[in-house]
């Protein structure tokens, strides 16, 4: 009994892995592994492109955004100093009225509180001077 | 080139027990090839990282998944029928190249492998494993996930249904030439 199936082991131990499997794994590791390898190179070079495209891109437009800022920048003076010479304009504008109105002012004032005294006692004084006798 | 080597020499060793290990499980040459170049493949892709005691436990653990993997795939679809011209295309049998020695050889590496077909898939691994490819205990508990005394309980099965089989069939071969 032991004998029969020593000798079914025996016929199965006689099997033999075909060469022509052997061949094929040897024929796709070699198709298979210069794959990888072309991969392994090509990723990491995309990857360093896409970071150039995305650096030059951020640079630009970092540039572009200095550009716009400047331009705005002088924009904003030239309007400042619009405004500012318009503001001084009108300031002594102002000042030159109230001090027009002020000079009137006072020359009137002066004209009607201090003339007719002062003329009065010119008066005074002439008719005293005239007839000292009268007094 | 060192891996390339290392491949060669477990290839040369290996390649002959992944084989039948794969036909004992598939029991279809061409699909015990097409495992042993998968489990070859997986070998090559693991080499870098590993652990080279053990790689036959390793090796038999592959050839096993992946064979269970083919079988259940072959169940859930037909297999299609041959077809007259494709069994007049098909390429001989490499073994019939003589054919007085090759038929014999092979009938009775066929009939050696019909009887142990019949045997249940835990017991014919376990079978194969340690009286064709030579695989210790523990080394079988680890490829099959099993413990060792179930191990052994399989084996002393696996034996004396084989036995029983072997018995049968010679009996049936005698009354058959009868």
């Amino acid at each position: 009994m032991q004998r029969d199936v020593s000798g079914l082991v025996r016929e199965l131990k006689k099997e033999t892995c075909p060469q022509r499997v052997l061949d094929e794994v040897e024929r796709r590791i070699a198709t298979k592994g210069s794959s990888p390898r072309r991969w392994r190179f090509a990723i990491p070079l995309a990857i360093a492109g896409l970071v150039v495209v995305c650096s030059l891109s951020i640079w630009r437009w970092q540039a572009g955004e200095n550009a716009r800022q400047q331009a705005k920048l002088v924009e904003q003076t030239t309007l400042n100093r619009a405004r500012v010479a318009s503001q001084a304009q009108d300031a002594l504008g102002l000042l030159g009225s109230v001090l027009a109105n002020a000079g009137a002012d006072s020359g009137r004032i002066i004209s009607d509180t201090a003339v007719p005294p002062l003329r009065d006692s010119f008066e005074l004084a002439k008719n005293k001077i005239i007839h000292p006798t009268e007094l | 080139m060192i891996r390339e080597v290392e491949f060669k020499i477990l290839c040369g060793r290996h390649s002959d027990d992944i084989y039948r290990f794969a036909h004992s499980l598939l029991a279809n040459r061409a699909d015990a090839e097409d495992a042993t170049q998968e489990v070859l493949l997986r070998l090559w892709n693991h080499l870098p990282k590993m652990y080279p005691f053990n790689l036959r436990a390793w090796l038999f653990e592959t050839t096993r998944y992946y064979c269970l993997d083919q079988i259940r795939r072959r169940t859930s679809r037909v297999a299609p029928m041959l077809m007259d011209q494709e069994i007049l295309n098909e390429q001989p049998d490499e073994l019939a190249v003589n054919p007085s020695v090759a038929a014999d050889s092979s009938f009775r590496l066929e009939q050696a492998r019909s009887v142990l077909l019949k045997l249940p898939e835990n017991l014919r691994s376990v079978f194969v494993l340690y009286e064709v490819n030579g695989l210790r205990y523990r080394e079988i508990a680890e490829v099959l996930g099993m413990p060792i005394n179930s191990v052994k309980v399989y084996l002393s099965r696996g034996r004396e249904r084989l036995s029983i089989l072997v018995t049968e069939e010679k009996l049936c071969n005698e009354t058959c030439q009868d």
